[in-house]
């Protein structure tokens, strides 16, 4: 049953693996319910990037309408998770000195070093998905919200993700096919980390992870803000690629010797120690190498995380990362995925779990960006629903008279 | 608000929200499509269901309006689908049939019942006529007949003579139905000066006292009444009545049973001892009977 003051939001991440969509009932701003849920094998889609646009949508419409029947009602926007190899990002920072004669910090300052700080233009191709702001500086000091506060230069950065614009746009336009309206996009990695760790570990810092099949996002937190989120074109699919080559296997094949014996590093001693390839001891089946499978995976392990090492650079402070890596993402299922992680980044490593309240079934990383799509979605309209309710006091309603007057 | 505004514009990099969002028409998918299909199923039925409900609330506000006038409506529709004649004489239905005037598959409410009345009531034979409608489909018409007391002959207006009856109360008709037996046992009325009226004549005054007369006769002495051919209202209130045997026999109004007994009596004897007709026998006396004997 629908609660009278309740709205509804749904959620959709269009991933190489899969699509999952989530429909939440957000109950007097505050608390979420999660109403529907519908998941669907992807196709038409290679990491991250929308390939076949009919099949893309085809996959991505059954996995909503299944939702929708589950949940019961029709849903009219919903937040899209968006990810794929043509992301990138860049970091841009601004400076203003205070204009008030007593050197304290007005609105205007503060909206004047923002513009500064997100003016740096993209390519006419690509197109900004967010503005990430970093922690106000005033004279060096980092606050969380300088107004009215006392100083004489302000500074604030933004790490900017931007992306392919036609790619962005096929997302959208797979969901407008829907009859659907995107409300916002977030970025998969942003999504995912909100949900996979806390908001102690983020003001302690932390980086979260999250491998999927075609791409690993990650979001870097320090201080409780996101400095650094972005996508490295490696994901599960390498890992399943890599051995089928290594070990002339098909694809099927590898991906189920991955899933079953794979492994990050390299424990297997004695090369004579085999595992069966199918597992079905029929006609075709033989004896792999668990050493062989291990080595191969190992090294896409390794790579992966310098690949991250390398595209977070200067960003990267393991110092700064006190809550550790958090591990999320089908792929992260991998053993010892988390060991490889802290050889490379230095860093301890845990794989994430889902916050207590997520019901059992969703609280698999395969639905941590869905799920963080809606606690973001429950971020927003908390707001809204707070301001309209502050909107509704005495002062409120005299105000709305002047401003429909 | 306006340095809001100028800030925000100085920022003119692309933003994914200027990617313009078109929710095309056109469905691609058969999911997409069966939503569309779902949802314009569910808005036509919940929109039929608003029309419905909201022309029933139209039709009960008219109706407890005019409850009167839309009961009436409601079975004005409905045909006659049975006509039930009934009568306590002799009148044939094919002749009632045919006062009814009723058309072909004719609503029972479009019937004029009060039309039938007076066309059936205009015919002297009926007394009086009740017209029910009995809902939803049947028509019953009964029928109180005239009795006739007496007979006579009139000149119609072309110059024939035709036998007409007479009721109790004077009324004059044709006589319709009635066995030829019963007729010929009807004595005739003389004396009588007959009125016009539209296309009958006017009820004759004093037949309810030759009524009783005759119907006390036809009970008490049928031997009498089988020879009675004339019964006159020449000097009424006295009745004159014309036998086989007697050429006069006056009866005053009233006891006529007594009257009857000395008649009876007389007759009786004079036939076993004169044997010798009678001209006249006037019983209008109280205490004695006037014979005149034909010599």
């Amino acid at each position: 049953m629908i609660h009278k003051r309740s709205k509804i939001i749904g959620a959709i991440e269009i991933g190489t693996a899969k699509v999952s969509v989530l429909i939440g009932e957000i109950t007097n701003g505050r608390s979420l319910n999660i109403i529907g849920m519908g998941s669907c094998s992807s196709s038409g889609v290679i990491k991250g990037d929308v390939v076949d646009f009919k099949a893309a949508s085809d996959c991505t419409h059954a996995a909503i309408l299944s939702a929708e029947e589950q949940a019961g009602v029709r849903i009219e926007g919903v937040y899209l998770a968006q990810t794929g190899a043509h992301l990138s990002g860049f970091y841009n920072e601004a400076g203003v000195t205070v204009s008030s004669a007593d050197n304290r910090v007005d609105f205007d300052d503060i909206e004047r070093v923002k513009s500064l700080a997100k003016a740096k233009q993209v390519t006419e191709d690509r197109t900004i998905i967010h503005h990430i702001r970093r922690p106000f500086r005033l004279d060096g000091r980092i606050e969380q919200n300088p107004e009215y506060m006392e100083g004489k230069k302000l500074e604030v950065g933004y790490w900017t993700v931007h992306g392919q614009a036609s790619k962005v746009s096929d997302h959208i336009h797979i969901v407008n096919g829907f009859s659907l309206h995107v409300d916002d996009i977030i970025l998969s990695s942003l999504a995912s980390g909100v949900i996979m760790s806390s908001p102690e570990e983020r003001r302690h810092g932390t980086l979260v992870v999250d491998i999927g099949r075609g791409t690993t996002d990650y979001a870097l937190y320090y201080d409780g803000h996101c400095y650094v989120a972005g996508v490295i074109p490696i994901g599960g699919d390498h890992f399943t690629n890599d051995l089928s080559i290594g070990l002339r296997l098909t694809t099927n094949q590898a991906e189920g010797l991955k899933v079953r014996s794979g492994k990050a590093l390299v424990k297997a001693q004695d090369k004579t120690e085999k595992t069966w390839l199918n597992g079905d001891l029929e006609i075709g089946d033989r004896q792999i190498s668990q050493k062989a499978i291990e080595q191969v995976l190992s090294a896409r392990a390794f790579e992966l995380f310098e690949v991250l090492k390398k595209s977070l650079g200067n960003h990267f402070r393991p110092e700064l990362l006190g809550s550790g890596i958090v591990l999320t993402g089908g792929s992260s299922r991998l053993p010892l995925m988390d060991e490889v992680s802290s050889q490379v980044m230095g860093v301890s490593t845990r794989i994430g779990e889902c916050p207590r309240w997520v019901m059992e079934e969703l609280a698999v990383p395969e639905f941590s960006t869905v799920l963080g799509l809606l606690n973001y979605g429950l971020s927003y309209h908390g707001e809204v629903s707070e301001k309209t309710q502050r909107s509704r006091g005495l002062l409120g309603r005299v105000k709305q008279i002047f401003a429909t007057a | 608000m306006k340095k809001k505004n100028a800030h925000k514009s100085t920022s003119k990099s692309p933003s994914w929200r200027d990617i313009r969002q078109t929710v095309s028409s056109k469905k691609i998918t058969v999911h997409a499509k069966k939503r569309f299909w779902k949802y314009l199923a569910k808005t036509l039925a919940a929109s039929a269901t608003v029309v419905g409900i909201g022309l029933g609330i139209v039709y009960l506000v008219s109706y407890f309006d005019s409850e009167k006038t839309s009961a009436v409506s409601l079975v004005e529709s409905t045909p006659i689908e049975e006509v039930i004649l009934l009568t306590d004489g002799v009148l044939p239905d094919e002749w009632i049939t045919k006062r009814l005037e009723l058309p072909d598959g004719v609503g029972l409410m479009e019937v004029d019942i009060e039309g039938i009345k007076n066309r059936l009531e205009a015919e002297g034979q009926v007394k009086s006529a009740v017209i029910t409608r009995d809902f939803p489909g049947t028509l019953v018409v009964s029928l109180h007949e005239q009795v006739p007391v007496i007979r006579l002959l009139a000149r119609s207006k072309n110059g024939q003579t035709q036998m007409m009856l007479v009721g109790k109360d004077g009324v004059v008709y044709k006589g319709q139905g009635y066995s030829r037996q019963l007729l010929r046992g009807l004595p005739f009325l003389d004396g009588v000066r007959l009125v016009r009226e539209g296309n009958g004549f006017k009820p004759i005054p004093g037949i309810d006292s030759i009524s009783d007369l005759l119907q006390l006769t036809r009970q008490e002495a049928p031997h009498l009444y089988s020879t009675w051919k004339t019964v006159s209202l020449k000097d009424s209130p006295r009745l004159t009545v014309k036998t086989k045997d007697v050429s006069e026999i006056v009866f005053e109004p009233g006891n006529f049973r007594r009257q009857l007994a000395k008649l009876d009596y007389i007759l009786d004897y004079y036939r076993r001892a004169a044997g010798e007709d009678m001209e006249r026998i006037d019983l209008s006396f109280r205490d004695q009977v006037a014979v005149e004997v034909e010599l």
